[in-house]
């Protein structure tokens, strides 16, 4: 076999055993069950605009959840507001959408990305913990509690 | 007055001459750096700091990674990394002349060497390690776990950068500085 022929069959090797591991690495957070989780929402003056159960059903994610009960404004590719939440973001392992506002019925909290953004907390036996997934990847079951926080860069 | 001889004057030419190939090799790893920012994970960056390690030397490597990581993080559009990760960055490159200058000084096949990239592409992610965990209080398995797949994209690109375009732009990069290092002996000038 010539040399450039085995060059190319260690390359492609190479190529699936990394497709394969990434595979194996991407997890799809929805939800099996229908259930509800408890949301708090705080706006720039860190007071709670929203605080309220929201449920879900089989196959939501937890910004499926978020799309049915509020009027989200998600980024563009190039990080502008987009009402229409059309974009999704791909990175290996992972895609989703960045939430920049949140509008519910009395209440609107919307950032801007670059000096401002939506941080989500979750809770871990009472303790706040800032989640390591976006809003489409952020693992949850029944009874959770989640907060998302306007917060500034600068902090 | 001090007088100068022609041993100074060719010492002061190969210095300039070494500033410029310097400046020249950063301004590469630089820029193509910066054109595929907007691929994570997949450069170059990797191909010619070995190229440069195995072709220029350590002392000249150092210096290219030097400009590059602060040229990187005061020029990049995308913004720099965060100031307390910078010398994670910078220790996280240097390991690649370090390991190349002293106990993988003897690999020199296209193979080899692409499966030091392909190991440097996750020690390159686990040096963010420390200031992630410490300083921005990212949990540590989380974050690991999180980081394997950007890991393992630079791992492949990596590989196969290395696998099949080291032994080329080394013959390339060698005959220019035999060229290069031609003249300097001839004493002319470029």
């Amino acid at each position: 076999m010539s040399h450039v022929k085995v060059k190319i069959m260690i390359s492609v090797m190479v190529i699936l055993v990394a497709l394969v591991t990434i595979r194996l690495l991407t997890v799809e957070n929805v939800s099996t069950d229908e259930g509800s989780i408890y949301l708090y929402i705080t706006d720039e003056h860190q007071d709670t605009v929203f605080e309220g159960e929201l449920a879900y059903i089989e196959g939501d994610s937890f910004y499926d959840i978020l799309d049915r009960h509020f009027d989200l404004t998600c980024a563009t590719q190039m990080y502008q507001p987009d009402e229409t939440c059309s974009y999704s973001f791909t990175t290996p392992g992972a895609k989703g959408k960045v939430i920049l506002g949140i509008t519910g019925e009395d209440f609107s909290v919307m950032t801007n990305w670059t000096d401002y953004f939506l941080a989500f907390y979750t809770y871990d036996d009472g303790e706040k913990r800032l989640t390591t997934m976006g809003p489409s990847n952020i693992p949850f079951q029944d009874g959770d509690q989640f907060m998302i926080c306007y917060e500034t860069i600068w902090e | 007055m001090k007088q100068y001889g022609s041993d100074d004057v060719s010492l002061s030419h190969k210095a300039i001459k070494d500033t410029a190939l310097i400046a020249i090799c950063a301004a590469v790893l630089f820029v193509q750096q910066l054109a595929l920012s907007v691929l994570p994970n997949i450069q170059f960056s990797t191909l010619l700091i070995v190229l440069y390690a195995k072709v220029l030397g350590f002392r000249r490597t150092t210096l290219i990674i030097t400009i590059h990581i602060i040229a990187y993080n005061l020029l990049s559009p995308f913004g720099s990394v965060l100031p307390t990760h910078i010398p994670f960055m910078y220790v996280a490159w240097m390991l690649i002349p370090i390991s190349l200058s002293t106990f993988l000084k003897k690999v020199n096949s296209s193979l080899g060497l692409a499966l030091i990239g392909f190991f440097f592409g996750f020690v390159y992610g686990w040096m963010f390690i420390p200031p992630a965990v410490f300083i921005t209080n990212a949990p540590f398995w989380t974050y690991l776990v999180m980081d394997l797949p950007f890991e393992m994209v630079m791992a492949v690109s990596n590989f196969i950068t290395i696998y099949w375009l080291f032994e080329p732009l080394k013959k390339v990069l060698t005959e220019q500085l035999m060229k290069f290092e031609g003249h300097e002996k001839n004493g002319g000038s470029l």
